[in-house]
């Protein structure tokens, strides 16, 4: 059989670089939908999104990072299934990737050993990691660093089987209002539907790393994306930072599973206007 | 936008409604939550504080190192309501007042008004930009809780709004009000 072999030194320097990449910039369609966000007129709504605007020129000009929380550091790792990665694992270059960075780039160290004894790791390791084998002999490796405020205020349900589009608009907007200013809004939602009560939460995040104004190919999810952004930027009244006025959110993307009969599963992740991710196929 | 300078225009400071942008120039102390709960340990065991609590002015953030040749790393407000615990508490032994992003809960916002204090608020993920508004910053109590330690920072012109003024209007629910 076929394998194509990459090597350890080879993942953690592309690791290395995408860690670099989403911490001073952002992806170009989030910068866009920033830069030309409705700010809803006069007030701290507008000041707010002005030092957004601002804050993007800094981070990048200085080599400051763009949020004070840089993350949790995720991947997403489509791994074809003939590659082999040779002298060491995957595992491990990832998280050496992050280690090295996280100190070399001044990045935070945001990581605590256990929720109950709340020690730092000191290296924002461990990273969380999510595979799919894939055909072929490619690796796929996406980076995403996700706050935690952001993450504090997503949610999870098991709505009725017959809960249809109306259910999920519902649960979305009490997502968010819920949410207020705290996710640091405006914001981007990832919506996981289907699966189990295990499997959506992952597809709402997975969901969050497809690129800006880019819709979900089924029409039906096409449009159901579209839908949920107009219903939350009309009723929920979040605005940005919370502040009541402007727009509350950027941009929505849908990932879909089958499911159990007896179930509809639902999750929102939610993430802050700072989407910091990045992308590499070796 | 109007300037205040801490700690000269502390009373000032109690009269602006909610909404008011500021630009705050002065000396502050960090503490998000882990700092949170120790300086609440060490006030009902009745010990000394790291630094002087009344009249303080505390920021809830937990700052990214500074780079070589930089004065501050990113720097910036984390979400308030989880300090709300300790809040009343810290209001009871003289803070000033706290800069952070989002609503408190009905017993904090009670708190800000039975004594009198204010609480300020500010943008998130800003951290580069706010960072550019720190003079200096230095670690000066629980250095081993990383970023959660408390640092003195001396802001200048750091921008802010009135999250809650001494009426107990709220920035968060100015919507309603307004319209």
């Amino acid at each position: 059989m076929f394998c194509r072999s990459i090597g350890y030194q080879t993942v953690l320097r592309a690791a290395e670089d995408l860690i670099q990449k989403a911490s001073f910039r952002l992806p170009e369609g989030v910068e866009k939908a920033l830069r030309s966000a409705d700010s809803g007129g006069d007030g701290p709504g507008r000041d707010s999104l002005e030092m957004i605007q601002r804050n993007m020129d800094v981070s990048a000009r200085e080599k400051v990072p763009l949020c004070q929380d840089t993350g949790l550091a995720f991947f997403y790792i489509r791994l074809g299934g003939s590659v082999v990665i040779e002298g060491g694992s995957l595992e491990g270059a990832l998280n050496e990737a992050a280690a090295s960075q996280y100190a070399s780039l001044f990045l935070r160290k945001s990581v605590v050993k256990s929720p109950l004894r709340r020690i730092n790791t000191g290296t924002n390791t461990p990273v969380i990691i999510h595979y799919e084998i894939v055909e072929g002999d490619e690796l796929e490796i996406n980076f995403m660093a996700k706050g935690g405020g952001s993450e504090n205020k997503s949610r999870m349900s098991m709505l009725n089987t017959d809960a249809g589009e109306e259910g999920v608009l519902q649960f979305v907007l009490d997502t968010v209002t819920e949410a207020g200013p705290d996710p640091c809004p405006p914001l981007f939602l990832g919506i996981g539907m289907g699966g189990s009560f295990d499997h959506a939460p992952w597809l709402a995040k997975k969901a969050l790393f497809r690129p800006v104004r880019q819709r979900h190919p089924d029409p039906l999810m096409a449009a159901l994306e579209e839908k949920i952004t107009s219903h939350v930027n009309t009723l929920s009244g979040v605005g940005i930072q919370g502040f009541g006025r402007g727009v509350t959110v950027l941009d929505t993307f849908i990932e879909t599973a089958p499911c159990h009969i007896a179930s509809f599963p639902l999750a929102v992740n939610i993430n802050c206007h700072s989407a910091r991710y990045a992308q590499v196929v070796l | 936008m109007i300037s205040i300078h801490l700690p000269a225009d502390k009373e000032k400071l109690l009269t602006f409604p909610a909404g008011t942008p500021l630009a705050l120039t002065g000396t502050v102390f960090t503490a998000r939550d882990l700092a949170h709960r120790r300086l609440a340990q060490m006030i009902r065991k009745k010990q000394e504080l790291p630094f002087e609590l009344k009249d303080s002015l505390i920021f809830y953030a937990g700052p990214a190192p500074a780079p070589p040749g930089q004065i501050c790393g990113a720097i910036g407000p984390t979400t308030s309501r989880r300090m709300d615990p300790y809040t009343p508490l810290l209001l009871e032994h003289g803070m000033l007042g706290a800069l952070g992003k989002g609503r408190r809960g009905s017993e904090t916002r009670e708190a800000f008004i039975r004594f009198q204090r204010v609480y300020l608020v500010t943008a998130g993920g800003a951290a580069a930009l706010l960072s550019r508004h720190v003079r200096k910053i230095a670690p000066i109590a629980f250095e081993d809780l990383g970023p959660e330690a408390v640092y003195k920072v001396e802001l200048f012109e750091f921008p802010c709004f009135v999250g809650l003024d001494i009426q107990g209007n709220d920035i968060y629910n100015m919507r309603e009000e307004s319209s």
